[in-house]
């Protein structure tokens, strides 16, 4: 089962870039989360017809997508898009509700170490080591969350799209401090 | 790192996946599916991944266009597209849009160091002055 939280893809670069112009995003499905040099940032906005310029910086993958379901827990609960709960069995089943309700069936879940997978009813789940332990995610297809383009050496530049729609985040404790987490 | 053989691999495998869920939903699983439509949707949707702009790929299959456009034949990319790099000032890159746009900007910039930089220290040095992007990246 896939762990990861976006689409992955490797990079076949030539010289590795400094940054990422031209991606192509579905144009409406903003607002984007995307690589900045240092963390991540809101883009309301593509550019033209759909596209995006990503920042490459090095960072593991998993660190990344911590700090993206970080992110846009905090930004879904400052926008109340009805996309953070608990993570209890009536959080997952708000959850499911919640991707339903965009016509996203075919949900996985993605849980940390702590997460209790026994509250969980019967539907396709991946254990994610980079979630902070209590947490856990619900995603439909990847292809709908966005992409996380690779480049060696831990350099890579990410997007994502529809996460108001398309992550459910179930949190638990803590978060990307790791102070906090346990 | 993948090498572009296998990303294509990949890609085939992103769009034959999209086309077989279309297909799962226009027509009911355990019935024998109509060659003939089957064949039609098929064609359809291999014809508009050969043909269709990237962003119009993008709304429907962002899969799809992210490893078509690591695909694509990148030239060693410049960081601003069609952008000429004036100089740096503190760390911070200056851009023009085009050669020309990048040698004003320059002979504004070397004028007025000049007018700052008193003319008697400019005389006072045995080596003739470079001017201030020369410097940087001659």
């Amino acid at each position: 089962m896939n762990p990861n939280l976006l689409t992955v893809v490797e990079h076949p670069y030539k010289r590795r870039p400094m940054m990422l112009d031209g991606v192509p995003v579905p144009r409406d499905s903003g607002p984007f989360l995307i690589t900045s040099t240092k963390a991540t940032m809101w883009v309301e906005r593509a550019f033209g017809e759909g596209f995006l310029r990503l920042a490459v910086r090095q960072q593991s993958v998993g660190e990344l997508f911590r700090d993206l379901v970080t992110e846009v827990a905090a930004e879904g609960g400052r926008q109340d898009w009805g996309n953070v709960y608990p993570p209890t069995t009536d959080g997952v089943l708000e959850g499911l509700k919640h991707l339903h309700y965009y016509d996203l069936p075919d949900a996985t879940l993605l849980y940390g170490s702590d997460f209790d997978i026994g509250a969980v009813p019967d539907m396709a789940r991946a254990p994610a080591d980079w979630l902070p332990p209590s947490w856990g995610v619900l995603v439909p297809d990847r292809a709908y969350v966005g992409t996380v383009y690779l480049l060696g050496d831990n350099f890579l530049g990410a997007v994502v799209h529809n996460p108001s729609r398309g992550i459910v985040v179930l949190r638990g404790g803590g978060g990307s401090d790791p102070n906090l987490n346990g | 790192m993948k090498d572009p053989s296998e990303i294509r691999q990949k890609l085939k495998q992103a769009q034959y996946r999209h086309v077989k869920r279309i297909l799962r939903g226009r027509f009911p699983q355990g019935a024998d599916w109509p060659r003939g439509e089957v064949d039609e949707i098929k064609d359809e949707y291999r014809a508009f991944f050969q043909e269709a702009p990237l962003h119009e790929i993008a709304r429907d299959f962002p899969d799809v266009a992210a490893l078509m456009w690591v695909l694509e034949d990148q030239p060693d990319q410049a960081l601003v597209v069609n952008g000429t790099l004036v100089g740096s000032m503190g760390g911070v890159m200056l851009w023009a849009d085009s050669g020309d746009e990048a040698d004003t900007a320059r002979e504004m910039i070397d004028q007025i160091i000049g007018d700052l930089v008193p003319r008697d220290s400019q005389l006072a040095t045995d080596h003739p002055q470079k001017s201030w992007w020369r410097r940087l990246f001659g």
